[in-house]
C-alpha cells in the first residue's frame, strides 16, 4: 500500500517535473500560444470549433514533418536548405510512378525513398568533398529542383489514389490521418534524439564537432544519417501535401520550408547547432500554425500575412536572446 | 628610484548576486613599476582588472588617478586616462592588416578616403616601439603568430596615450623566447615611465619581471611585498590559503613492462621519432613551441598525418588512422585546447562526462539515462569534481574541474595509455596539484602516461623519464637524476648532440 502511493506520487511528480521543465525552457512560446489562442477565440467565432482545430492540425502536419527534419539537421549544426527541392523531386517521382500504375502504400515508400536517397547524396558531398552543409544543400537544391522540372516538363501530375485519399481525408479514432503521421514522426524523432547513441551524437557534433571527433565519435557517419533523416522527412511531407490536393507539382514546397525553419527557430533551436529539442519545434510549429489560421479566419491579406510572420520571427528571437542574456 | 603613484584603488568592493567578488581591496601602482598580481582562478583578479578598465563598476571604494578621485570608471574614461588592458583572449580582427589593427577605430582620412600612406608610416613607428619592425604594415593578422598578435595589441595601446598597461596572463600562449622578448619590452616600458600590472600564474615570471607582488585570494588582498623581500613559499601559501607541502605530490611507482611504442614516426616535419612508455610510467615530452611534441601525440591518436610510423600496444601492432581506432586500441587523449577541442562547452557536465563511453549505457537501441546519470555522478565523487549539478553547462565549471571531467570521461573506456597535451594550461596552482594527483591515480591503475608539457618545472616534478624534441627530431632522453633543467633546456634549444648523449 505504502509503496503504491509512493510510486504514484513519484510518477505524478515526474509528470509535474516534465511540465515544469517544458515550461522552464519554452515558457515564452507557451505564453505566446495561449495568448494567441485567447485573442483569436475572441476575434473569430470559428476559431474554437472542432472543424477549425482539425484544420490547424492538418495544416501543421506537412510543414511540421519538414520541421522535424530541420530539427535534426540544425541540431547537428548544418541547416538543410534542399528540403523543398527534395519535396518537389520526390513528388514528381511519385507522380511518374502513379502514372505507371503504382498505387497504395508503395507510393509512400517511393516518396520516402527518394528523400532518403537525396539525403545520401547530400551527406556524400559533405563528407567526401568537405563542403559545408549550407553550400552543399544550396547546390543540390538547385539540382534536385532542376531534375523535378525536367522530368515533369514543368507540368503538374494528378495523383488521385485511394491510399492518398485516405491519408488526406481519412481519420484514425476521429483524428485526421495526416496529423497522426506528424505525431508519429515527432515521437520517433524525440525518442531518437534523447534515447539513442545517434541522437546524442547529433547533439554532440552540433555542440563541438572537433571535441566529438576526438572522443571517437564518427562525425561523418552521424552527419550522413542526419541528412538522410532530413531528406526522408521531406519525402514523407510531400506525400501529405499531395494528399491534400491530389497533384504533384515541380514547384512544390516553395515557402513551406521557410515557415518550417522559422518555427524551429521560434521553438528555441540554436542556428549554430547543439541546442534545442523536438518539443520546442512542436511548440514553434503550433504557434506558427495558429497564427496563420487566425489571420486567414480574419481574412487578412495573404501578402500581409508574410510580413506579420517575419516580424514575429524577429521579435521572438530577440525576446529569446534577452531571456538568455539575463541568465 | 622615486616612485610617483599613478593609480590608487582604495577599499574596492564588488558584489555579484550571491558572491562578494572583491572585498575592500587596495591596490597601488606607480610610474616605472611592474606590479605582479597572482591568485587562483576566481580570486578576483579579472574583476579587479575589469573595474580598472571600466567594464565593471565598484559598489564601494574609490579610484584615484594622479591623486585625483575619478569616481567610477567607464571604458571611455579608462581609455582617456591612458589605461590599456591586454586580455588573454586577444581582441583583434584577423582579416585586417597590422596597421589597421594597431589603429583599430582610428581613421587616417584625406578627402574622405583612407590615407594608407600615412596609416602605414604611423604603423611602422609603433611597430618599432614594440619590436615588430620586421613586419610589413599591410600583412594580414592571421599570418602572425600569437606572440606577434599580442604585440600588435600592445602597439594599439601605444598608439593611444598610454599610462598604465594591464596584462592578463600574457605569457600563457608564448614560448620561452617569445616570453623573453615580451619581458624586454616591459622593461623598456618601465624606463618610459609606464606603470605595468602583470597578472600571472607562474611564479618564475613574477620573480623575473616584477617589482612588487600582490596576492589575491577569495576576493581579498592577502599579501603584498617588494619582490626583493618576497619569499616563494609565502607567496604560494598566500595563494592557496593553506600549507602546500608539495607542489608535485607524485610518488615513486613500480614501473612495469612497455605498454606503448611509437616506432619510426616520420611526418613532413617529424624525423624518425621513437618513443616508448611503460606501465605506470609518466613520460614527459618537452620542446619549445613548434618543436613537434604535439604532432607526435596527435599522430598517436590518429588525428595527425604521418608518412611512416608504427604503433604497438602491449607488443602488438595497431593501426591508428582516426580517433576511434586509437580509442579501441586503448589510447586516451586530452587535447591542449580544452575549450575548443575537448568540451561541449554549452552542454551539461553529464553529457561531457559520458561523451566517450556512451555506448556502455546502451541497452538494445536505447540509452539507459538513469544508469548514465548514476555512473556520471559516481565519477564526479570519485574524481572529486566540484560542480553544482550534473545538468549545469560545463562552461560554468572552473578550469581545473573541466580538465578533471575530460580525464574522467576516458577512464571508463579502460585505457592503457593516456596522451596528455598540456593538461594544466590556464589552471590555477591549487587545481594543478589535484590534476597531478589524478595523473598519479591513472598510473596506479596501470596506465602509461605521455605528458606533453608547456612548463618545464612540471616535468622536473612528475616525470619518470623525459624525451626532448628539437625541430621535429629527438634531441635527448633523460631518466631519474638526469632530469634536470640544464639537461632538458640545452637539448631543447638544440645545443646538445643527441647521438653523443647516448
Amino acid at each position: 500500500m505504502v509503496t503504491t502511493t509512493k510510486q504514484n506520487s513519484s510518477i505524478g511528480s515526474k509528470i509535474i517535473n516534465f511540465f515544469k521543465s517544458v515550461f522552464g525552457s519554452y515558457g515564452s512560446v507557451l505564453i505566446a500560444i495561449i495568448a494567441l489562442s485567447i485573442v483569436w477565440s475572441f476575434a473569430s467565432p470559428y476559431f474554437l470549433t472542432i472543424a477549425n482545430i482539425k484544420n490547424i492540425g492538418v495544416y501543421m502536419s506537412a510543414a511540421g514533418i519538414i520541421a522535424a527534419g530541420i530539427t535534426v539537421s540544425m541540431l547537428l549544426g548544418g541547416l538543410d536548405l534542399s528540403q523543398m527541392a527534395i519535396m518537389a523531386l520526390s513528388g514528381i517521382v511519385v507522380g511518374v510512378a502513379f502514372k505507371a500504375g503504382v498505387t497504395g502504400p508503395i507510393l509512400l515508400v517511393i516518396a520516402i525513398g527518394v528523400g532518403l536517397l537525396s539525403g545520401v547524396i547530400n551527406g556524400a558531398i559533405m563528407n567526401y568533398l568537405h563542403l559545408s552543409p549550407i553550400i552543399t544543400t544550396l547546390g543540390t537544391s538547385l539540382i534536385f529542383r532542376s531534375i523535378a522540372y525536367i522530368v515533369s516538363q514543368g507540368n503538374m501530375t494528378v495523383v488521385k489514389d485511394d491510399f492518398l485519399v485516405w491519408i488526406g481525408r481519412g481519420k484514425i479514432l476521429g483524428i485526421p490521418v495526416t496529423l497522426c503521421f506528424m505525431v508519429v514522426v515527432y515521437i520517433i524523432v524525440g525518442i531518437v534524439l534523447k534515447y539513442t547513441q545517434f541522437g546524442r551524437n547529433v547533439i554532440s557534433v552540433g555542440g563541438n564537432a572537433e571535441a566529438s571527433y576526438l572522443s571517437g565519435i564518427n562525425v561523418k557517419k552521424t552527419r550522413a544519417i542526419a541528412f538522410m533523416v532530413s531528406g526522408s522527412c521531406a519525402g514523407l511531407s510531400t506525400l501529405l501535401f499531395i494528399s491534400q490536393g491530389y497533384v504533384a507539382m515541380p514547384n512544390a514546397g516553395s515557402g513551406a520550408d521557410l515557415d518550417a525553419i522559422a518555427s524551429v527557430i521560434i521553438g528555441g533551436l540554436s542556428v549554430g547547432g547543439g541546442r534545442g529539442s523536438i518539443i520546442g519545434t512542436f511548440l514553434g510549429m503550433l504557434f506558427f500554425s495558429l497564427l496563420a489560421n487566425g489571420m486567414s479566419l480574419l481574412s487578412m491579406n495573404s501578402y500581409a500575412q508574410l510580413a506579420v510572420k517575419g516580424s514575429l520571427l524577429i521579435i521572438a528571437v530577440y525576446i529569446d536572446i534577452l531571456r538568455r542574456s539575463k541568465k | 628610484m622615486s616612485y610617483q603613484i599613478l593609480l590608487e584603488m582604495k577599499n574596492i568592493t564588488k558584489r555579484f548576486p550571491g558572491v562578494v567578488a572583491l572585498d575592500s581591496v587596495n591596490l597601488v601602482v606607480s610610474r616605472g613599476e611592474v606590479l605582479t598580481v597572482v591568485g587562483e582562478n576566481g580570486a578576483g583578479k579579472s574583476t579587479l582588472i575589469k573595474i580598472m578598465s571600466g567594464a565593471y563598476q565598484q559598489d564601494e571604494g574609490s579610484i584615484f588617478f594622479n591623486g585625483k578621485d575619478v569616481g567610477k570608471m567607464t571604458p571611455r574614461k579608462s581609455i582617456d586616462l591612458g589605461i590599456a588592458t591586454i586580455y588573454q583572449e586577444l581582441s583583434n580582427v584577423k582579416g585586417m592588416s597590422v596597421a589597421e589593427n594597431i589603429f583599430l577605430g582610428v581613421q587616417h582620412k584625406k578627402n574622405g578616403f583612407i590615407d594608407y600612406k600615412k596609416l602605414y608610416a604611423e604603423s611602422m613607428d609603433i611597430q618599432q616601439k614594440v619590436g615588430l619592425e620586421y613586419l610589413r604594415p599591410e600583412t594580414l593578422l592571421f599570418e602572425l603568430s600569437t606572440a606577434e598578435q599580442q604585440l600588435i595589441e600592445i602597439g594599439r595601446a601605444y598608439s593611444r596615450n598610454l599610462n598604465i598597461i594591464i596584462m592578463d596572463e600574457p605569457t600563457s600562449a608564448l614560448n620561452n623566447i617569445e616570453t623573453e622578448k615580451l619581458f624586454t619590452l616591459i622593461r623598456k616600458m618601465k624606463t618610459e615611465g609606464k606603470a605595468i600590472i602583470f597578472i600571472s600564474h607562474k611564479l618564475d615570471e613574477v620573480f623575473s619581471i616584477g617589482d612588487r607582488v600582490q596576492v589575491l585570494r577569495n576576493g581579498e588582498s592577502v599579501y603584498t611585498s617588494l619582490i626583493k623581500s618576497a619569499k616563494r613559499d609565502e607567496i604560494i601559501n598566500s595563494i592557496c590559503g593553506r600549507e602546500l607541502k608539495e607542489m608535485y605530490p607524485v610518488s615513486k611507482r613500480d614501473i612495469g613492462d612497455i605498454v606503448f611504442e611509437i616506432k619510426n614516426l616520420n611526418t613532413d616535419y617529424l624525423q624518425n621519432i621513437n618513443i616508448n612508455v611503460r606501465e605506470k610510467e609518466i613520460v614527459g615530452l618537452y620542446g619549445l613551441m613548434g618543436s613537434g611534441c604535439s604532432d607526435i601525440v596527435e599522430c598517436a591518436f590518429g588525428t595527425g598525418v604521418y608518412e611512416t610510423g608504427d604503433f604497438y600496444v602491449n607488443g602488438s601492432k595497431v593501426e591508428i588512422h582516426a580517433p576511434k581506432d586509437a580509442r579501441s586500441a586503448g589510447i586516451a587523449y586530452t587535447p591542449a585546447d580544452r575549450q575548443e577541442k575537448a568540451l561541449l562547452i554549452t552542454h551539461s557536465v553529464k553529457n561531457n562526462l559520458t561523451l566517450v563511453t556512451l555506448r556502455q549505457f546502451i541497452k538494445g537501441l536505447f540509452i539507459n539515462l538513469r544508469k548514465e546519470r548514476e555512473t556520471a555522478s559516481e565519477w564526479v565523487s570519485r574524481y572529486n569534481i566540484k560542480i553544482k549539478t550534473l545538468n549545469e553547462p560545463v562552461i560554468t565549471v572552473s578550469g581545473g574541474n573541466q580538465q578533471k571531467i575530460v580525464l574522467a570521461r576516458w577512464l571508463a573506456s579502460n585505457p592503457k595509455i593516456f596522451l596528455l597535451n598540456d593538461p594544466t594550461k590556464g589552471i590555477d596552482v591549487g587545481a594543478k596539484v589535484e590534476i597531478y594527483k589524478s595523473i598519479e591515480d591513472l598510473c596506479n591503475l596501470g596506465c602509461g602516461v605521455i605528458y606533453v608539457a608547456a612548463e618545464l618545472p612540471e616535468l622536473l616534478g612528475i616525470a619518470d623519464r623525459v624525451y626532448v624534441i628539437h625541430e621535429g627530431a629527438m634531441a635527448g632522453e633523460y631518466a631519474g637524476d638526469e632530469i634536470t633543467q640544464k639537461n632538458i633546456v640545452t637539448s631543447a634549444i638544440g645545443e646538445k648532440n643527441y647521438g653523443n648523449n647516448n
